[in-house]
């Protein structure tokens, strides 16, 4: 017998109608949630955070499509961790208890390092241990799940994966003290991520690639400083990704604040199936969607964030305010919205703060027939 | 990228996210414009892949 029990058909069709309405305006009852539920699904099922990340993936993704349908949110099965790419790399992964693994050894320690260092092609990375787990992953959601599953790349920015193989304390000290060996590494990462998404175009024919600024934020790094080193390698590997077919889509998940560089992403490359996610504006203050709506609302689908903080440990009395604040301002937005939360939903977050978020769509959310 | 020039203008093109529609979905697509007189185009790599797709898709979601 299985553990779980068959996905309800009508939550698979009502819900994967409420994920193409952004995009292809295709008619449905209300605004999609898509909080980017991945270790936070595991307390449904009475396993722990580690063993989400540490057992097999195919297990780990098949917690969040069910999770998907507990919650009655977009039907889209995720799987990925930010600390990708570094083990292909000769990083060393360490399992943590309360969140996905992080990185204990860094590869490149010294800048003579960054001449040594050279992107792994994309046959070899479809071998290497990132893509072997997230292969593991999405074969499952597509041969037991199709309906739940797009063919996802992750790297966020330049920036964030630099920091993966050198450490984020040094990788900023190298900005700031020896940006030439910054700006060599980075050109390579970009290589990197191409032929990242070439690896996961040749598996699966498509790619919907996740790619944004997270350590190039406004609380670290200068406008000029996110541009230069993060900004700019996005751009590129997205352009060169779309040109060798490696898309169409092209999901930016600009995590944290971003209150001094947001408007460096309207430059963003763009594709018919683009998302824009900004986190924050401020500390503690999520980016608000009538503003996204007027920078972004017409070029691409939006994405309304509510405060992770707020949605992992608040009440979820807070989290259906603030959620219907946002999908109050953003839901007319001209080229589709979503709703969710500013990065990885907090692995503890109680299920009834979720829910709120959920009745918040469900009550404020509503879309023309 | 390849150096792209305005013939009517001789101004340089420059990249630009550029809006087009299909099956009534108006979204947009990298190529190139021309800064003056605004005529755009979309180059053959972007035309033949990420363009092509995004209509399947299209198609396959309107029906």
């Amino acid at each position: 017998m299985s553990y779980y029990i068959p996905i309800n058909e009508s939550y698979l069709k009502r819900a994967g109608a409420q994920f193409s309405t952004p995009f292809v305006g295709t008619p449905s009852d209300r605004v999609p949630v898509d909080p980017l539920i991945f270790s936070a699904s595991a307390r449904l099922f009475n396993r722990t955070i580690r063993e989400f990340w540490e057992g097999d993936p195919a297990e780990a993704i098949t917690m969040v499509a069910h999770a998907c349908e507990f919650y009655d949110i977009t039907p889209i099965a995720h799987y990925l961790y930010g600390s990708y790419w570094a083990e292909d790399y000769g990083a060393k992964l360490k399992y943590m208890e309360t969140m996905p693994p992080i990185v204990v050894d860094y590869p490149i320690k010294e800048p003579a390092d960054v001449d040594r260092f050279e992107p792994m092609d994309p046959k070899e990375l479809s071998k290497g241990p990132t893509l072997t787990k997230h292969f593991r992953a999405f074969d499952h959601i597509l041969k037991n799940y199709t309906p739940m599953f797009a063919p996802v790349s992750f790297f966020n920015g330049a920036t964030d994966i630099a920091s993966g193989l050198v450490g984020v304390e040094k990788f900023l000290l190298w900005i700031m003290k020896q940006p030439s060996i910054c700006h060599k590494l980075l050109k390579k990462i970009a290589d990197h991520m191409v032929n990242g998404n070439i690896a996961v175009r040749d598996k699966y024919g498509a790619v919907v690639m996740v790619v944004g600024s997270v350590t190039a934020n406004s609380e670290i790094l200068s406008p000029k400083q996110v541009k230069e080193f993060n900004f700019n390698y996005v751009y590129d590997a997205v352009k060169r990704s779309l040109k060798v077919g490696a898309g169409p889509g092209v999901y930016y998940h600009l995590c944290g604040d971003h209150s001094l560089d947001w408007q460096i992403w309207k430059e963003a490359v763009m594709s018919p199936f683009t998302v824009m996610q900004i986190g924050y504006e401020g500390k503690g203050k999520p980016f608000p969607a009538k503003k996204l709506k007027e920078e972004f609302g017409n070029k691409c689908t939006i994405y309304g964030c509510i405060d992770s903080l707020v949605l992992g440990q608040r009440s979820p009395a807070e989290v259906y305010e603030q959620g219907k604040q946002q999908i109050i301002d953003g839901k007319d937005s001209p080229r589709g919205f979503i709703v969710g939360n500013a990065c990885e939903m907090p692995p503890t977050t109680p299920p009834a703060n979720l829910h709120a978020l959920v009745r918040a769509a469900e009550d404020f959310g509503k879309l023309p027939p | 990228m390849t150096e792209w020039f305005c013939f009517k203008d001789k101004e340089k093109m420059v990249e630009k996210n550029i809006d087009v529609s299909y099956l009534g979905i108006t979204r947009p697509i990298l190529g190139i414009a021309c800064p003056k007189c605004k005529v755009a185009y979309i180059e053959k790599d972007i035309a033949t892949t990420t363009l092509k797709t995004g209509e399947a898709i299209m198609e396959k979601k309107r029906g």
